[in-house]
């Protein structure tokens, strides 16, 4: 999809249970010290865990700024960068920023650039270099883990696609009046 | 720092950080409250701006409210961790509620890791065990839910999810403290505000929400919502997906970075259930959910749910309507 180098992060821990984001954080941490980017770019939260912090954690250990959830990237490469932090109900806050920077980025901010099959047999052939990454302690343990009830409060409508339909329109009648 | 009350500060307490914009508080900040007192102990809470004192956050159960007044009107990260930095240093909290939200995941973090505190957001319950904290929250794309407990001896710093808690009523009578902040060079400065795109139609006016998300699967099934709800004289609604990718515009979302709906009938059709989208609608009066995984979350908040294939129920609806 355009990247030019990908480096792959090993940490210890991470084969035992999938990391806190402030251990994340510090697997990545030595990583991108080293390669001294002038911006680092994190996703705003992973599906799986969506804790939203890895990249605000990783800023922190850098000394660097950051600005979390970020939908619009405005940069020249110069000494700072205009972004738009999109808050809840969809307002915008427009930030200037020092860079080097971290940013974490919303979905939708750049349609992806999907790559074409050569590019992808020219992908396998790089080698991608593996480094450890030292993840630290925890900032949590998981005491239990459970399956939560679902749809507990919910009456399941059964039957088929036209009985479903047929009680739809008949709860959507009685609600609306 | 000069006490206006005569109270000492609480240690072991529990500190809330007030989340303001444009000189509001945000709901977020009273489901704060909320949580923090059904911890138990002395509750702090810190209002942090140019103009602290004329922030409401007096509510029942409020035993001390903070004034931390800052040369920036708006939230700015750097601001923000040290002003919760001096709070902990002085305050010693044993623990620290701030909003999942766009604000609190901007500088909550940073204050976690450079502290070395107990750490966890999108936190949706919160006990007091015996004295230690367990907080929880989902894994695994909110299939499995976990209890997380934190490291001894820390104060633990939780992002607690908006919407999860009832927001705390009533007016106390906590001592006013202020503290004043020593300038913060801020790394990353608010500039402006920009509005939402308004829509040709408010989907948070509407009584009668018919709601798509990602299960439509190609931009070209819209069209066949789009009548539907015409026909259902219902107003069409997307999920975030939709409008990331270009096929509706950001005016129908629902969710936390979209609109907050309470319509009088909710039917989605093909949302999994997003803890974001969920924030958005489960007020709704009536909740209607057709999706093809039994597991989806949407059956969580949904009145009525079907296990169906969303276009099998849409043409037969469109044959009755």
């Amino acid at each position: 999809m355009g990247a030019d180098r990908a480096i792959r992060i090993d940490a210890a821990r991470l084969e035992a249970a999938p990391l806190d984001p402030i251990s994340t954080a510090r697997a990545l941490g030595g990583v991108v010290r080293d390669e001294a980017p002038d911006l680092v770019l994190t996703g705003v939260q992973s599906a799986d865990s969506v804790q939203g912090s890895t990249g605000v954690a990783l800023a922190e250990l850098l000394g660097l700024p950051r600005v979390a959830v970020v939908k619009q990237l405005d940069w020249s490469g110069g000494t700072t960068a205009t972004v738009h932090r999109e808050l809840e109900g969809g307002l915008v806050d427009v930030v200037e920023v020092d860079t080097p920077a971290v940013l974490t980025i919303q979905t939708g901010i750049n349609a992806p650039r999907y790559a074409n099959l050569r590019a992808i047999k020219q992908a396998e052939q790089v080698e991608i270099a593996v480094v450890s990454g030292e993840a630290g302690e925890p900032s949590y343990r998981v005491r239990r883990m459970f399956t939560p009830p679902r749809g507990a409060g919910a009456e399941m409508l059964n039957g088929g696609a036209a009985s479903v339909a047929g009680r739809i329109v008949e709860i959507v009648r009685e609600r609306l009046g | 720092m000069s006490d206006v009350g005569s109270t000492e500060s609480p240690r072991g307490s529990v500190l809330v950080v007030a989340e303001q914009l444009r000189g509001r508080v945000r709901d977020v900040t009273y489901e704060l409250i909320s949580a923090a007192q059904s911890l138990g102990g002395p509750v702090s809470v810190a209002v942090i701006g140019t103009d602290p004192a004329a922030l409401d956050v007096n509510r029942a159960g409020v035993d001390e409210v903070v004034q931390v007044r800052v040369a920036q009107a708006e939230f700015e990260s750097d601001v923000y961790q040290a002003a919760l930095e001096r709070l902990i240093a002085e305050r010693e909290p044993r623990v620290v509620l701030l909003g999942f939200t766009v604000n609190g995941m901007g500088y909550g973090p940073a204050v976690a890791t450079k502290l070395g505190l107990g750490f966890a957001s999108d936190v949706f319950a919160v006990a007091d065990d015996g004295g230690s904290i367990v907080a929880t929250r989902a894994f695994y794309g909110s299939k499995v839910h976990g209890e997380v407990e934190f490291p001894a001896g820390k104060p633990v710093l939780l992002l607690l999810r908006p919407t999860a808690w009832p927001p705390a009523e009533g007016a106390g009578s906590p001592a006013v403290t202020e503290l004043e902040l020593e300038e913060v060079t801020s790394r990353a400065r608010h500039l402006s505000f920009e509005e939402a795109p308004k829509g040709d139609v408010d989907i948070a006016d509407a009584e009668f929400l018919l709601s798509i998300g990602r299960g439509v699967g190609e931009q070209e099934n819209i069209e066949l919502f789009e009548e539907l709800a015409a026909s259902l004289g219902a107003t069409l609604a997307v999920s975030r997906p939709l409008v990331d990718a270009g096929w509706m515009p950001s005016s129908r979302q629902v969710g936390q970075s979209g609109k907050t709906v309470k319509p009088k009938v909710y039917l989605a059709f093909g949302i999994s259930g997003a803890v974001q989208h969920l924030a958005g609608m489960k007020a709704s009066e009536t909740i209607i959910a057709v999706n093809t995984d039994p597991e989806a979350a949407i059956f969580d908040v949904a009145h009525y749910g079907a296990v169906a294939d969303l276009f099998d129920v849409a043409e037969e609806l469109a044959k009755l309507v």
